[in-house]
């Protein structure tokens, strides 16, 4: 045998591999100008440039030239590309991007900005370039913003051009550095009349005045209420809407300190232009402006003048549109009016306004609206989806033989669901024999898998035998399987148990290794916190073991249980200190449904803790985080 | 979101779009160099997971990751990814140990090196496995890369393209679950005569 490491060779070989590995940013740069100036359109080329991130795109600015309208163009699409990185945290670029956070979180970066936005003093913008600033060069836009706003002559075309990107980027809550200064440039535009007097401008920094959620431009939103063109009192109530919503400022009650502050400073706003919004909303007599009052009413969702404003402006209205957008808004309020206006979407049901009515009763299922809701399920032979959420919100056993007339002649399988799901509020006997009896008979996975979990919820007479044989039954869909283990819990009948002692016995008999290492993995989890649920002897360590043990889905799997059991385990606080999203994730439910008073002091340093507050207040994807951190330090301060 | 939707949702979760499971994509490549396999494994991670990376760094909860946060923290994980790794070449369990600093890339990409402890191979073709218990863990897509297109006289690693449904290399069609046999490399030492 000869010993590999003799071979010197080799590290030349793995040198060459690796330096041959791909051609330099200025060598592909100039591939694209190449290209670009030949006449062709390299897209493909100029994103991956763009991906090559903030050094790249430097090497692409020096290549831009007025004179080459098509190449300027493409080489702003990689600046643009390339920019997208701004929106990460300054720590994330300083780690993974030294380029990106020099050019944007340093005084050095200034200089470097500038050559990237050096399009912005040319006649002729290339359509690339708005993007390109506001994702790489904010500060010289920044600075252009501001000079258009000092201008009596404004280039009106270019700031038109610049406002949706602009307003797409901040709405995206991309923008972590200088939310601040475009809310100030914003406001210096609109108090410029030399802009505002060009009608398309006005209109486009509504939408971006909305986009920004810019609350300093109230003033400017609310005087467009009043002008006569109907286009711009649409988007200025549409802009009022978004400035005085919560959810648009993405923070609302409860979300840490800065989301406090937030809600009390749009709660004084909202104060400030309810005068307005109810004399628009009170006269208007343009369907479409009607039409975004009533969408936007939702920013006062406890206000009983606007819940008054919006009932007679139902009444007012005889357009079917007005009259549903007005019904959905009532289903995020409340507002003591809301009856009156289902009632009223109930007196004028065409073209749609009754289904939007019956949604709004399952938001708010209020004693009144009972006698006219169950009175309809008279009136059609067929099953009405609607109408069944609705009575299933108002659970009310008057209901119960409607809906069992409409299960025997239903065949549709979404529509059965949407009948076990009503069955399963509505309280008495009659209801739980008839999901029992589903649970034994239906034979479609979706609906049996459903079945499992209502049986899981809600104790249905006799279903323990039926889920025990679902459970053992090798020829039966996983997802079912696996719903009627976790059933099983709820059932201290003898078949449940003598059931889980058998899977807890021998897991490998019924779910084989023939399924797959993942699957059978799964199934022993699903075994194990069922038997936690059933208060087994040592399932608390038998769950202990799998959450130590296993990957962040198991130990999300673990936590959600725990969460929906009520039941604390030192798991939790382990959980707490995690780096993986989803076992955080479950932590802060688990925590807040089992013990948030015991929680409360680790939940508030770790929501304040600098990147966890990041990625709460980020447009990443977070599952409801911030929410699930307010409900639980909410729950542990009450108790 | 109910627990028990959630187990039943497990069972596609490997394969579903978005998770709160952050999925990571890796490369791999082997070489051989002065006597010792290498390998270089590139994760690279969504925006969320690198965030919360950083939150586990900064001990000391000042919104800075210092370098000695930054290493102390890299040390750690290149430890923690080496137990993962289950190595075998020509019948031999190997020990995989890092090798240098952990690289970061503008694309939330972190590469760690790793080698083995000098083997001996005769000339011939060897057979390789490398199995990643990471992957368990955080499921997402993987890819071979070709450290170097090495001359038919050199030493190589190849990956192995002979499938048994005679379409597919073997290492892809070895899908990424949550198990942590689930990922795992076939691959061939070939050492010229």
């Amino acid at each position: 045998m000869r010993p590999l490491a003799s071979a010197g060779v080799l590290l030349l070989f793995l040198t060459a591999a690796v330096l041959n590995a791909a051609p330099s940013d200025r060598e592909l740069v100039q591939q694209l100008v190449a290209q670009a100036d030949g006449g062709e359109t390299p897209f493909a080329l100029a994103q991956s440039i763009g991906e090559r991130g903030m050094t790249a795109a430097s090497v692409a600015a020096e290549f831009l030239d007025e004179r080459k309208p098509r190449r300027s163009q493409l080489l702003l699409e990689a600046v643009a590309t390339a920019g997208t990185c701004r929106r990460s945290h300054a720590e994330l670029l300083r780690l993974y991007h030294p380029a990106a956070h020099e050019l944007f979180h340093t005084t050095n970066g200034i200089a470097g900005q500038r050559r990237l936005a050096v399009a912005l003093v040319w006649q002729e913008w290339p359509a690339a370039l708005p993007e390109a600033l506001i994702r790489a060069a904010p500060l010289p836009l920044l600075d252009w913003l501001q000079a258009q706003a000092a201008s009596p002559t404004p280039s009106l075309d270019k700031l038109r051009q610049v406002c949706q990107p602009v307003g797409n980027w901040l709405r995206a809550r991309n923008e972590r550095q200088h939310t601040h200064a475009f809310h100030q440039a914003i406001a210096a535009l609109v108090a410029n009349p030399a802009i505002t007097r060009d009608l398309p401008v006005r209109t486009a920094l509504l939408r971006l005045v909305a986009d920004a959620s810019a609350t300093g431009s109230l003033d400017f939103v609310l005087q467009q209420l009043r002008l006569s063109q109907p286009e711009v009192r649409a988007d200025a109530v549409v802009a009022l809407g978004h400035l005085l919503n919560p959810q648009s400022h993405g923070c609302g009650r409860g979300c840490g300190p800065a989301g406090l502050a937030e809600w009390n400073r749009l709660a004084a706003a909202r104060t400030q232009a309810i005068e307005e919004f109810v004399r628009l909303a009170g006269v208007e007599s343009d369907v479409t402006v009607q039409a975004k009052l009533a969408a936007a009413a939702e920013a006062w969702p406890e206000e009983a003048r606007v819940g008054q404003a919006m009932v007679e402006l139902f009444r007012r209205t005889n357009d079917a549109g007005v009259r549903r957008a007005i019904l959905f808004s009532v289903a995020g309020t409340r507002w003591p009016q809301r009856a009156a206006i289902i009632l009223a979407g109930f007196d004028a049901p065409a073209d749609g306004v009754l289904g939007v009515a019956l949604q709004a009763v399952a938001a708010h299922p209020l004693p009144d609206l009972a006698p006219r809701t169950l009175a309809m399920l008279e009136e059609f032979r067929d099953a009405q989806p609607m109408l069944i959420d609705a009575v299933g919100a108002l659970a009310n056993p008057k209901a119960t033989p409607a809906l069992l007339r409409w299960l025997e002649r239903e065949r549709n399988v979404a529509v059965r669901l949407k009948l076990a799901l009503a069955l399963e509020k509505i309280p008495g006997e009659a209801s739980a024999n008839a999901l029992a009896g589903m649970l034994a008979r239906e034979a479609e996975p979706l609906l049996g898998e459903h079945l499992c979990r209502i049986a899981s919820r809600r104790h249905l007479p006799g279903a323990e035998a039926t889920l025990a044989s679902l459970a053992e039954d090798g020829t039966a869909p996983i997802t079912v399987r696996a719903q009627a283990v976790w059933a099983l819990g709820n059932y201290p009948e003898p078949p449940a148990r003598n059931c889980l002692a058998r899977l807890r016995e021998t897991p490998e008999k019924f779910f084989p290794a023939t399924l797959g290492p993942s699957l059978t993995e799964q199934a022993q989890v699903t075994i194990a916190l069922t038997s936690l649920r059933a208060h087994q002897s040592g399932a608390e360590g038998e769950m202990a073991r799998w959450f130590a043990t296993g990957s962040p889905a198991v130990q999300l799997t673990c936590l959600l249980s725990l969460a929906e059991l009520k039941q604390d385990d030192r798991v939790i606080e382990q959980a707490l200190h995690t780096g993986d999203f989803a076992v955080l994730l479950g932590a802060v439910k688990a925590a807040g449904a089992t013990n948030p008073t015991k929680y409360v002091p680790h939940l508030r340093a770790l929501r304040e803790a600098p990147f966890v507050a990041a990625l709460l207040t980020s447009g990443l994807d977070t599952w409801g985080l911030p929410a699930a951190f307010s409900a639980a330090l909410r729950e542990g301060g009450r108790q | 979101m109910k627990t028990a939707l959630f187990l039943s949702l497990l069972v596609s979760l490997a394969a579903a779009h978005e998770s709160p499971v952050d999925h990571v994509d890796r490369e791999f490549r082997l070489w051989v160099a002065e006597g010792r396999l290498h390998l270089s494994y590139r994760l690279q991670l969504a925006e969320r997971a690198a965030l919360l990376q950083l939150h586990q760094m900064d001990t000391d909860a000042d919104g800075r990751i210092s370098h000695a946060e930054r290493d102390a923290y890299f040390t750690t994980q290149a430890e923690r990814l080496g137990r993962g790794f289950r190595l075998e070449l020509a019948g031999r369990a190997l020990a995989l140990t890092p090798s240098s600093p952990v690289q970061c890339d503008a694309r939330l990409g972190q590469t760690f090196t790793f080698q083995t402890p000098q083997v001996a191979l005769a000339p011939g073709r060897h057979a390789g496995r490398l199995a990643d218990a990471h992957a368990r863990a955080y499921p997402g897509p993987f890819r071979w890369v070709d450290a170097g297109s090495a001359s038919a006289g050199e030493v190589r690693v190849e990956p192995v393209s002979a499938a048994t449904d005679g379409k597919r290399p073997t290492w892809l069609a070895v899908k990424a679950t949550t198990h942590p046999d689930s990922l795992a490399l076939n691959f061939v030492v070939v050492i010229p005569q």
